[in-house]
C-alpha cells in the first residue's frame, strides 16, 4: 500500500481523486493549501504527491524542488487548470514525474499514478541489487542521493547522459564514477574539453585526420571518438562546441560512425557518451547557438548536480574528507576541526561549490601549519570577508523584516515605520554625538531647529 | 596565475614549446618530487594548468601514481610519438589535450590561451 498526498484547493476534485486512490488500496491525505501540504510532505513519508500549481497561498511549482528533496523523495504529479507549456517544462526540469492539465478524467489522473508507483517499486527493488563503487563523491544529502539513484539505475545502460550543474559541482568526477560503475569500466574514459579548442582543432581531435589533410597534418591521427571505442567519451563543456562540429557530432552519435578529416572511409566506434555543461542548453537552442536535435540525443538521461548550498549536511562530511586527503598528500597528521570552524563552513553559500570548498580546505591547512585543530582564523582572508559580508547582509535583512512588523506581528503603517526609524536614528545619533549639538547637526546634516524639533517629538535629549 | 611544466630534461622539443607558449609565469619542474612539492603548495587558484612532457612508459606510470591524488588539474600532455605504450596509458590522466613531442606546439599555444580565457578570465 502506497501513501499519496493531494495538494489542491479544488475540494470536489480532491474528493473524487481521494476516493479513486482509496479504491486502488492506497492511503491518501488531502491538503487545500500550499503551506499545509508542504508541512505534511515533510512530516510523513509519501510515495506520490499530486500538486496543484495555482493554490490560494502560492504557486505549487515553487515547492516542487523542496518536496523532491525531502528524505523520501516522492514522485510529484503536477496538476493545473491553465494550459501553460513553460510551466510544464519547468515542472519536469525540477523533477516532476508527470504534468496533467485540468479538466481531466479519472483515467487521466490514475494512469500517471499507477506508472509512478510501478517506477518507484522497480527503483526500490533495483536499489537493493546495485551497489555503486564511488570515489570522490562525498555526502548523503537527498539531492545527491537522487543523482546517485539515477546513476545506479543506469549503470548497465549505454544511454547518452547529460550532466548539468554549476561550475565546481563535480560533473567530471560524477562522469568518471558513471564510467567506473558501467560495464565499460575496464575500457578507456576519454575526456574532450570542448571549451579549450578552436573549431578546426576540436574537429581534428574528435574525428582524427589523415596525413596531409590540412597544413601541419604531417601524420595520421586517430580521433578521440575512436579512442573511446568500447569505452566512454566524456565531452566536457559541450555547450562550447561550434555549430558546424555539432552537426558532425550528431551524426557520429546517431550512427556511431564518422569520417576522419581528409579521410575517404568511415570508421565505426562503439562509445558511450557522457556530456557535461554549466550552460543552459535549452536557452542556447532558443538563441540558435545549440542544435535542438543534438540536445535531445545528448540527454537520453539527464542528471542535474545540485549546488553545494542545497546539499544540507554534506559540507561537514566533505570538509573532513578533504582534510584527510590534503593531510595525506602532504604526509602530515590529520587535523581536527573546531565547532566554530564547522559553523563558519556551514554558514557560507559556496558559490564555487565543491571545488571552492576543497580549495579553501587546502589553503586553510596550509595557513594552520603545525596547529592540530582548524579554527575560523585559519580560513583564507577572502573567504572570511565573504562570510562576514553574507552574515551581515542576512542579519540586516532579518532586522528589516522584523522592523516592518510590530510586537504583535501586525504589519506597520508607513507612518509607524517612519517613527520607528526616526527613533532608532536619533538613539544612534545621540550615542555618536556624545551630547554635542554641533556634532549632531554635522553628522545628521540637519539644522539645530530641526534637531530640537525631532528630539522633542521623540522625547529624547542629547545627553545620552 | 602560474603555468606548471614538468619536463625531465631540457631538449630541443622543450625549447620549442617554451618559445611557442610565450608565457611569463612558468614554473618548471625537473623531477616528479619537484612536481609533487609544487602541487602541494596551496596556490590560490581554483584550477591549475599543468603541461607534462612525458618521454617513456616508466615516467607515465610514475606520474599516474602521483596524480591520482589530484583530481582538479587541467592537464596538457605531450608524449613521445614513438612510444605506443605511453599513448595507451595517457587517458588514465584524463588530460584536456594531448599532443606529440615533434609537434610544432602551435596547438598547445591555442589550447593554453583558450583555457586561460575560459577558466581564469
Amino acid at each position: 500500500m502506497a501513501k499519496i498526498l493531494i495538494i489542491d484547493d479544488d475540494k470536489e476534485l480532491c474528493n473524487v481523486l481521494s476516493a479513486q486512490v482509496d479504491s486502488l488500496g492506497h492511503e491518501v491525505n488531502v491538503s487545500y493549501t500550499l503551506q499545509e501540504g508542504y508541512s505534511l510532505s515533510l512530516s510523513e513519508r509519501y510515495d506520490i504527491v499530486f500538486l496543484d500549481v495555482c493554490l490560494p497561498d502560492g504557486n505549487g511549482l515553487d515547492i516542487l524542488p523542496a518536496i523532491r528533496n525531502t528524505e523520501y523523495a516522492p514522485e510529484v504529479i503536477i496538476m493545473t487548470g491553465t494550459g501553460d507549456s513553460d510551466g510544464a517544462e519547468m515542472a519536469i526540469k525540477n523533477g516532476a514525474w508527470d504534468y496533467i492539465q485540468k479538466p481531466y478524467s479519472l483515467k487521466q489522473m490514475t494512469l500517471p499514478l499507477i506508472r509512478a508507483l510501478d517506477y518507484r517499486e522497480a527503483r526500490s527493488s533495483g536499489k537493493e541489487t546495485i551497489s555503486l563503487n564511488l570515489a570522490g563523491i562525498i555526502g548523503d544529502s537527498q539531492p545527491i542521493r537522487n543523482c546517485l539513484d539515477i546513476m545506479a539505475q543506469t549503470a548497465s545502460s549505454d544511454a547518452n547522459v547529460l550532466l548539468t550543474g554549476e561550475t565546481g559541482t563535480g560533473k567530471e568526477v560524477f562522469a568518471l564514477n558513471m564510467h567506473r560503475n558501467s560495464k565499460r569500466a575496464q575500457k578507456e574514459f576519454v575526456v574532450v574539453d570542448c571549451g579549450a579548442m578552436t573549431e578546426t582543432l576540436v574537429e581534428s581531435v574528435l574525428f582524427g585526420h589523415e596525413k596531409g589533410a590540412f597544413t601541419g597534418a604531417d601524420r595520421r591521427r586517430i580521433g578521440l571518438l575512436k579512442t573511446a571505442d568500447t569505452g566512454t567519451l566524456f565531452l566536457d563543456e559541450v555547450g562550447e562546441l561550434p555549430l558546424t562540429i555539432q552537426r558532425s557530432l550528431l551524426r557520429a552519435i546517431q550512427e556511431r560512425r564518422f569520417r576522419p578529416v581528409g579521410g575517404d572511409k568511415e570508421i565505426e566506434s562503439n562509445f558511450r557518451l557522457i556530456a557535461a555543461t554549466n550552460r543552459n542548453l535549452d536557452e542556447m537552442v532558443k538563441k540558435g547557438l545549440f542544435r535542438e536535435d543534438l540536445l535531445h540525443r545528448l540527454r537520453s538521461i539527464s542528471i542535474h548536480l545540485p549546488p553545494l548550498r542545497e546539499r544540507n549536511g554534506d559540507v561537514q562530511k566533505m570538509a573532513k574528507y578533504f582534510i584527510d586527503r590534503v593531510c595525506k598528500k602532504n604526509e602530515m597528521e590529520t587535523k581536527q576541526i573546531s565547532l566554530d570552524f564547522l559553523e563558519v563552513l556551514k554558514s557560507y553559500s559556496w558559490p564555487g561549490n565543491v571545488r571552492e570548498l576543497q580549495h579553501t580546505i587546502e589553503r586553510t591547512i596550509f595557513s594552520a601549519r603545525e596547529i592540530p585543530v582548524l579554527y575560523p582564523e585559519h580560513l583564507p582572508v577572502d573567504i572570511r570577508a565573504k562570510i562576514a559580508k553574507t552574515t551581515f547582509s542576512r542579519q540586516s535583512n532579518e532586522i528589516q523584516k522584523e522592523s516592518v512588523a510590530n510586537d504583535n506581528n501586525v504589519f506597520m503603517t508607513l507612518k509607524e515605520y517612519e517613527n520607528q526609524f526616526h527613533e532608532r536614528y536619533l538613539t544612534e545619533l545621540i550615542s555618536r554625538a556624545k551630547g554635542n549639538y554641533t556634532e549632531a547637526c554635522r553628522l545628521s546634516g540637519i539644522s539645530k531647529s530641526k534637531l530640537y524639533q525631532l528630539l522633542r517629538n521623540y522625547k529624547k535629549t542629547l545627553k545620552s | 596565475m602560474n603555468i606548471l611544466i614538468y619536463s625531465k630534461q631540457e631538449d630541443s622539443d622543450e625549447r620549442r614549446l617554451m618559445k611557442n607558449i610565450d608565457f611569463t609565469r612558468i614554473h618548471l619542474c625537473r623531477s616528479i618530487a619537484d612536481l609533487k612539492n609544487y602541487l602541494n603548495i596551496a596556490s590560490g587558484e581554483m584550477r591549475r594548468i599543468v603541461i607534462l612532457i612525458i618521454n617513456n612508459h616508466d615516467e607515465m606510470v610514475n606520474i599516474c601514481n602521483l596524480l591520482i591524488l589530484y583530481n582538479d588539474l587541467l592537464l596538457i600532455v605531450v608524449i613521445n610519438q614513438n612510444c605506443f605504450k605511453t599513448y595507451d596509458n595517457v587517458h588514465k590522466l584524463r588530460p584536456r589535450y594531448i599532443t606529440y613531442k615533434d609537434s610544432d606546439f602551435f596547438d598547445v599555444a591555442i589550447v593554453l590561451n583558450r583555457m586561460i580565457n575560459h577558466y581564469y578570465l
